[in-house]
């Protein structure tokens, strides 16, 4: 073992216990807001196990003492479960999909490609994100409700069609490269398509390759961190999407899971004004985990691509 | 024919290949966005008649601006209550963020979980949530106010003790407020930092090493460290982040003045005054996010230039 005079054994105490007194400090931040970002949903959960002897209880904080499934019925039942479900993963699944292909053939076009009107697209693709959906509102409501592009729709069935309670207004834009935030998403493709070195490129191209075949083979399986990023962005927000939904699907039957969350006091309590929060709000909060929950297991298993494919995507470059 | 498309040159020929990946957008932006942007203008200066068969323009003029601006009590009120949000949420999601980001980006051990926890309001944050949440934390306080009750615990800590307890010990209130703001938003903050958290550390991992490893051997301390090069290198990010943070929280579904844009359009029918107060509002918006990027921009440090 080394031997230290004695200054330079104190300096290195004090080296160390300075190392171990910002750990701690560390420590006892993160579990502090660790408690403040985990306390809603540990609280919804607590609460929505209590029997109601238990919300009446004072002494019962955390920890129920009679466990209880009733309220998970009841918002179950309340949130139409299996249907709402089925439609939630439609709207997000479909439009996540072709988000995906869509803004990345775009970013492509736009990261790889010189021409004269490039900067202006990107800048009305930029703009596009800072227009609240609300503007756009009315204008797309009648426009769904008589659904026709160039009168094509009506030169071959003699009417427009009435897309309205059906999830078309969802999905069709994001076919085209638009709808939910999908600025950010060709925003991502093209920063990381930039990145890109350009010597594969190249040699695709002497090899004698399309830019087509080049952007299949050379491109995409090289983008699989953006591709996870867009696609995981696009899946969470269109299934915690409420905007789009309440605007364009009337249909109870067709109402998504967050749809039905932002109105469950409404179907709980059948509408009347006067309710006892005692009764309404722990199935409430079962609604609230019941429809986070599938959001929540994805997330545990993707978690370390969300984290780590954003790093390399290099969204800011 | 075949001979003139081989003499293009090879500019040319990446130009047509590239508007060929890109138009697709712009027929989209046309039709989805570009038309309805165009039309809602068209209608906020009308009075809209919406039945099965279409609907009927009546041209108003600027009534529905006048009436927005001088006649509506809520549009004002929420307007300003938004702004008045923005305004102190903005310096504290970036300062917070950064914070995180920075913690985030050095290496420990359980950083995956510790990351994983941070990031969760990203997955699990819904508007719909949060308006839910919110909702209820407030009838709790009154009803747990009342009975003392359980459910006076809400899923959300707010600082309402700490506010009186800061009371008593200061009196003076007015001195006081923007400390207490802050304290009773620090939840709302924690929970819509998510994103801007993610940019900020995409933000630090671009910055070279070599340049820490200059100022570790000049002797530097962390302070100057974090002044003189994570600052600086990282401004151009806060510039993305505040605008980001400006446009969420405009378009947020827990947004007073959307929530009252929709009322107005499907409750009360009234399709040409809301389209005149979103529009209204799409211009403010517009204003503070030009006034931002020109105040920020000016103290931006680009390294490349």
């Amino acid at each position: 073992m080394l031997k230290y005079r004695k200054e330079e054994s104190i300096l290195i105490l004090k080296h160390k216990l300075y190392g171990w007194f910002m750990m701690l400090l560390k420590i006892l931040l993160f579990i502090g807001l660790a408690y403040v970002l985990l306390r809603p949903v540990l609280f919804m959960l607590s609460t929505a196990l209590k029997s109601r002897e238990d919300l009446i209880d004072p002494t019962v904080v955390w920890l129920p003492k009679h466990l209880t499934l009733e309220n998970f019925k009841k918002a179950f039942y309340s949130l139409n479960y299996f249907n709402a479900f089925k439609n939630s993963l439609l709207v997000s699944i479909i439009p996540a999909i072709f988000n995906v292909i869509a803004c990345s053939m775009i970013g492509y076009g736009l990261a790889r490609f010189k021409f004269k009107e490039r900067e202006l697209i990107f800048a009305l693709i930029l703009f596009t994100l800072v227009v609240p959906p609300q503007v756009l509102l009315i204008p797309l409501y009648v426009f769904y409700q008589r659904f026709d592009i160039l009168s094509l729709i009506k030169l071959i069935k003699g009417e427009p069609l009435n897309l309205l309670n059906t999830y078309y207004p969802i999905i069709l834009p994001t076919i085209l490269g638009g709808g939910l935030r999908s600025g950010l998403f060709i925003y991502i493709f093209r920063q990381f398509f930039r990145g890109m070195s350009k010597e594969l490129e190249e040699a695709a191209y002497v090899d004698g390759a399309s830019p087509f075949q080049t952007y299949v083979k050379i491109f995409v399986p090289n983008s699989i961190p953006a591709i996870i990023t867009v696609f995981l962005f696009s899946l969470v927000w269109h299934w915690n999407d409420v905007f789009e939904p309440s605007v364009f699907i009337g249909d109870f039957e067709k109402y998504t899971l967050s749809l039905n969350l932002a109105n469950i006091r409404a179907i709980i309590t059948g509408g009347t004004q006067i309710w006892d929060p005692l009764l309404i709000l722990p199935p409430q909060y079962a609604g609230a985990i019941l429809v986070i929950l599938p959001m929540l297991i994805f997330y545990i298993f993707t978690q370390r691509f969300f984290v780590e494919s954003v790093e390399r995507t290099g969204i800011v470059g | 024919m075949k001979n003139k498309k081989k003499l293009k040159t090879l500019a040319q020929r990446q130009a047509r290949i590239g508007r060929l990946f890109v138009y697709p957008w712009l027929v989209g932006f046309l039709i989805f966005f570009a038309w309805p942007f165009i039309q809602s203008l068209i209608f906020s200066f009308s009075q809209l008649d919406v039945s099965p068969e279409g609907y009927k323009l009546i041209f108003v003029g600027f009534r529905n601006f006048i009436k927005a601006l001088r006649e509506d009590p809520n549009f004002i009120r929420y307007l300003f209550t938004e702004i008045g949000n923005i305004f102190v949420n903005i310096p504290l999601i970036i300062m917070f963020s950064l914070f995180i980001a920075i913690l985030l980006n050095q290496k420990f051990k359980g950083r995956t979980i510790v990351r994983a926890i941070f990031f969760l309001p990203v997955v699990v944050m819904s508007g719909a949530l949060l308006y839910v949440l919110e909702s209820n934390s407030l009838e709790q306080f009154n009803i747990g106010a009342q009975s003392g009750m359980a459910l006076s615990n809400s899923p959300f800590l707010r600082g309402i003790d700490f506010r009186l307890f800061l009371v008593r010990i200061m009196g003076n209130i007015p001195f006081l407020m923007p400390i207490i703001n802050a304290i009773d938003r620090i939840y709302e903050i924690i929970w819509k930092s998510g994103v801007q958290i993610l940019i900020f550390l995409a933000g630090l991992q671009s910055i070279p090493p070599s340049l820490y490893e200059v100022a570790h051997v000049e002797g530097a301390t962390s302070w100057e460290i974090f002044w003189k090069i994570t600052l600086p290198m990282i401004s151009p990010i806060i510039l993305v982040n505040v605008i980001y943070t400006v446009i969420d929280s405009f378009t947020d579904y827990s947004n007073d003045v959307l929530r009252y844009i929709l009322e107005v359009a499907f409750r009360q029918l009234n399709h040409g005054y809301s389209a005149a107060i979103a529009w209204l509002y799409f211009l403010i918006i517009g204003v503070v996010l030009l006034v931002i990027i020109w105040v920020i921009s000016k103290r931006v440090f680009y390294m490349n230039e």
